[in-house]
């Protein structure tokens, strides 16, 4: 296997919470890799900690409440980041690896045109004076399949519409060409279809640029199309890692099981365990008071006296391939003659 | 754009002439009708009424009124009683003055009041932000005449650093003739203006404090970080350009406090200004100075107001194209 | 001052920390209680506040001297001392008498003034914004002169040219020169809930507008005109400051703060504490209202987050 482009080992996040409910534990320990080129996605449901693993990266998270713990490690290509001097790791922001957020309106500076904002990056890191720096950002506009780019670099984000403004995010994000992209919810607040040619334009531009990209959802059918592997996040942790088509064809951990199962599907038999859809009993526990044992043991359907006591760790599932391909988090692994559901 | 300015313009004008109107009807219904500088020996019958006649105040008061308008539309404020010369004349004496005072304070006043604001922002909930914030609420609680007064005792009294009021040394330098009257008239200013400066300041670093931590916890900061800008771009470009438009707003606001202060900081610091000359008329019942003087300073405000919205619609894209200046679309 | 005199002070101030006390365990209960009594300058000031409103209502068991009484005119601007805890004024009164005695009218007048511009200011502004229409046209362009015109300017105008001002008239004149805003921020309240289904409700019950107006709009916009009532205080206080200062308010000798700064003004030099203290007594309780004020303002409106 090649070298990893990011290297993330127990990686720790917390936050202290001010009434005094203790810390909140939002990331616990989690552990994945990105190689270079292969898109990776973070599935989860809100509260999982996966925007916080995705904004611990950058060391994005702000500092009094929040705070990385020490023997946390995340590794671009080799070098530490958590450990870089601020002048460095600016060098890497915007640069290296960049970062698009769910929400292009309140993400985009009101006061300076897209132009300017896109430009930005290209001068800070790579010195373009600010003529050739707007024919950048004129030809990013381009790339992400804006029309009339050279007119429309002059406007402000309030003149664009929710799918024109994530593209121009998009563009701000690719103008140094980083090697790796994190991408946050991209297209959660954006239409249907407008979500389809978001992910076009990403699938299109990472194999035009041979960028990794890191894309963060809680919806299972946009890492379907688009990534080549998934990691499922629960409760701090990642709980299932897998190639996305072994991902959807065996999913092992019962939290996955449950997620694919949640997803209406139009081929289903129309009556099913009372005509109602199926969905994950339970609610997600507070990141300040996680379960003992296994996390999941509340919710899960076949939980025996180990998991409440002891927490697994990732275990190799096997199936084909080298070893790690097919982690999951979960005593089934051991005993899987216990996979069937409670009454 | 256009059309909304010259509907404000239109709005502005209306709203002189009716405090014009007002203060002229008050001013004349007030007392009856003057017969010489309350200061003065009261005038003999007859010469009151010689005065009376020649100041045109025998005539019924719609015909004064009307007379006054055209006499104001070339420029003319009437003649006053006290002073014995034409009130235009007074006020352009007194106005520069006036004028350079509220300047120098509005210096002083957005200066230190966007620094410190900016300041708290930054160590929000910190002991400089607490400190900082609890001075700044005492001293915009205080009479701006008061701390005029401590700090003339302070500077001028005990310490001796500056002079104990007026404009000018009147031996050295009755005129600005030389660079050294310059720095003497600086000298002078210095303490009346810091005065209205810091009372000013503390509001302003109220506002601006609010202003910078609305903006700091929006989105748009963390995606400049995310670009890998420096902390102090950040901060100081995208976050303080969005935080200043509340304070623009703030900057129309000043005119009227700074007439306000004027009124009372010339008083203590027997500053030759417009507060103190509309003060000293009301005193003597100079009602065409008064009626000038309310005239000039409604027109002042205004006029500030009108500013402070040109300058908001310039600085904040979103408003310019609401009011007709973008394309405005969106595709 | 005697011993009964700094008993009756000490008392005053324990009267005062036991309402800010009880005040406090009372709202413990409620949301906005919690909230109000979350920022430290708000228990602070409430007890500055209770505790010169307790001097001035017993101001003549409080203050040693009548507030008239010249005690040694040929020795006047003697230095505070334990017999004249501020010592006494270029007239040779006791400072400390006269500014207990000068808290009724500076707290009186900047209290009453408010109230008068309050309930101005919400009459207008609930009829313009409930009525709307022409109604609101003509009223609002009254608010934007108001506005405009320099408010001391015409208050000066206003005090200077009717000779000899009584008490009562300087409230309202006060009052009615400072409504303007509030009359704006009622207005757009009352915009705002009158498009909302209880006054539909109440409508379709054959409630008249007074009725409409008075017993379910203004309750919901009750806040916002507390919390400008309350900041008003300070601003009128201020205001009657500036004009007794310039010898337009409260005609001496009756005591009020502005005119105990105007007397001692002169003799500044010699005897710098008639005109600070009465200074740094409105600043004070200025500074008590804004940061209640304040308080109030986060207390009542949960969509601020305090920071």
């Amino acid at each position: 296997m090649t070298e990893p482009l990011l290297r993330v080992r127990d990686l720790k996040t917390y936050f202290v919470t001010e009434q005094g409910s203790g810390t909140a534990r939002s990331v616990d320990g989690v552990s994945f890799e990105v190689q270079p080129g292969e898109t990776l996605g973070i599935v989860g449901e809100s509260g999982c900690g996966k925007t916080v693993t995705s904004l611990s990266i950058l060391r994005l998270i702000p500092e009094p409440p929040g705070h990385i713990r020490p023997g946390s490690v995340i590794e671009f290509e080799g070098r530490n980041l958590l450990t870089l001097e601020p002048r460095e790791l600016r060098a890497i922001r915007g640069n290296q690896i960049a970062m698009i957020f769910q929400e292009p309106m309140t993400s985009l500076n009101p006061v300076f045109t897209v132009g300017d904002q896109i430009a930005e990056a290209a001068i800070v890191h790579q010195g373009l004076s600010r003529r050739v720096a707007r024919t950048r950002a004129i030809d990013m506009l381009r790339l992400v399949g804006i029309a009339d780019p050279e007119e429309r670099v002059d406007h402000y984000p309030h003149q664009m519409s929710g799918g024109m403004r994530q593209r121009v995010m998009i563009g701000m994000a690719l103008v140094c060409h980083p090697k790796l992209l994190i991408a946050d919810e991209p297209t959660t607040a954006l239409d249907v279809t407008i979500q389809a040619q978001i992910l076009e334009l990403l699938d299109r531009l990472q194999a035009e640029l041979g960028m990794a990209v890191m894309l963060i959802t809680h919806d299972l059918g946009v890492v379907a199309g688009s990534a080549d592997r998934v990691a499922v996040m629960y409760a701090g942790q990642v709980v299932e890692q897998a190639p996305t088509a072994a991902l959807f064809a065996r999913p092992l951990h019962p939290y996955t099981e449950g997620l694919l199962a949640s997803v209406p599907r139009l081929d289903a038999p129309p009556a099913r365990e009372h005509g109602r859809l199926h969905s994950i009993p339970g609610q997600v526990p507070a990141a300040t008071a996680w379960p003992e044992g296994c996390r999941f043991h509340p919710r899960c359907p076949y939980a025996w006296e180990r998991c409440r006591a002891e927490m697994p760790p990732l275990l190799d599932a096997g199936g084909g391939g080298e070893p790690g391909t097919h982690t999951v988090r979960c005593w089934l692994l051991t005993e899987p003659r216990r996979r069937t559901p409670h009454p | 754009m256009a059309a909304w300015l010259v509907r404000r313009l239109v709005a502005s004008i209306a709203i002189v002439f009716a405090v014009v109107t007002i203060t002229f009807f008050v001013v004349r219904l007030a007392h009856g009708t003057p017969c010489g500088p309350a200061g003065e020996r009261p005038l003999p019958p007859d010469v009151c009424e010689r005065q009376r006649v020649q100041f045109g105040y025998d005539q019924p008061l719609p015909v004064q009124y009307g007379k006054y308008l055209v006499a104001l539309r070339h420029g003319e404020l009437g003649e006053s009683f006290g002073l014995h010369r034409p009130v235009a004349d007074a006020l352009a004496d007194a106005i520069p003055n006036t004028f350079t005072l509220a300047l120098a304070a509005l210096l002083v006043d957005f200066a230190l009041g966007l620094a410190l604001g900016i300041y708290q922002a930054v160590r929000a909930g910190r002991f400089g932000d607490v400190a900082v914030g609890n001075v700044a609420l005492l001293v915009n609680s205080m009479p701006v005449f008061w701390l005029g007064l401590v700090l003339l005792l302070v500077f001028a009294q005990w310490l001796r650093w500056f002079p104990a009021g007026g404009i000018h040394n009147p031996i050295l330098c009755p005129r600005l003739a030389s660079p050294y009257c310059l720095l003497d008239f600086l000298w002078h200013l210095v303490l009346p203006a810091l005065t209205l400066g810091l009372v000013g300041a503390a509001g302003t670093a109220r506002y601006q404090r609010a202003a910078m931590l609305e903006v700091i916890r929006q989105e748009y900061v963390r995606t400049a970080r995310a670009k890998g800008l420096r902390e102090r771009r950040v901060l100081l470009v995208h976050a303080l350009r969005n935080a200043l438009l509340p304070i623009i707003t703030l900057f129309g606001l000043a005119f009227p406090f700074l007439f306000t202060g004027a009124v009372l900081i010339e008083t203590v610091f027997a500053w030759p200004g417009m507060g103190r000359l509309a003060v000293n008329a009301i005193f003597q019942r100079d009602y065409p100075v008064v009626t000038g003087a309310a005239v000039l300073t409604t027109t002042m405000v205004v006029l500030g107001n009108l500013i402070a919205d040109v300058l908001y619609a310039v600085v904040d894209p979103r408003i310019r194209v609401q009011r007709g200046g973008g394309d405005g679309g969106s595709a | 001052m005697s011993v009964w005199t700094w008993l009756t002070l000490g008392g005053a101030a324990v009267l005062a920390l036991a309402v800010v006390a009880e005040l406090r365990r009372r709202l413990q209960t409620s949301a906005p209680g919690r909230r109000f009594f979350r920022h430290p300058t708000a228990a602070l000031g409430l007890f500055v506040l209770a505790f010169f409103v307790a001097i001035a209502l017993a101001a003549p068991v409080v203050a040693p001297y009548p507030p008239y009484y010249q005690i040694d005119i040929a020795h006047p601007n003697r230095p505070p001392s334990a017999q004249f805890l501020l010592g006494t004024d270029p007239f040779s009164r006791d400072v400390w008498s006269r500014l207990v005695y000068g808290a009724r009218v500076s707290l009186g007048i900047g209290a009453l003034a408010t109230l008068v511009a309050v309930t101005v200011g919400t009459a207008v502004g609930a009829v313009s914004g409930y009525f709307r229409r022409w109604v609101d046209t003509t009223l609002m362009r009254l608010v934007d002169v108001g506005l405009a015109m320099p408010r001391i300017f015409v208050l000066l105008m206003a005090v200077a040219l009717w000779e000899h001002i009584a008490l009562w008239a300087l409230v309202l004149l006060i009052g009615l020169t400072g409504w303007f805003g509030t009359s704006r921020l009622v207005r757009a309240e009352v915009l705002s809930l009158r498009e909302r289904e209880f006054v539909a409700a109440a409508r379709a019950l054959g409630a008249g507008a007074g009725r409409v107006i008075f017993r379910h709009v203004l309750p919901n916009a009750a806040a916002p005109i507390i919390v400008s009532g309350a900041l008003g205080i300070g601003n009128m206080m201020l205001l009657e400051a500036g004009l007794s200062f310039l010898g337009l308010g409260v005609p001496s000798p009756a005591p009020s703060w502005g005119n105990m700064i105007a007397d001692g003004w002169h003799r500044m030099a010699v005897a710098w504490w008639s005109s600070t203290f009465p200074g740094l007594a409105i600043s004070l309780v200025v500074m008590a209202l804004n940061a209640v004020g304040d308080a109030l303002r986060d207390a009542l409106d949960p969509r601020r987050e305090a920071v």
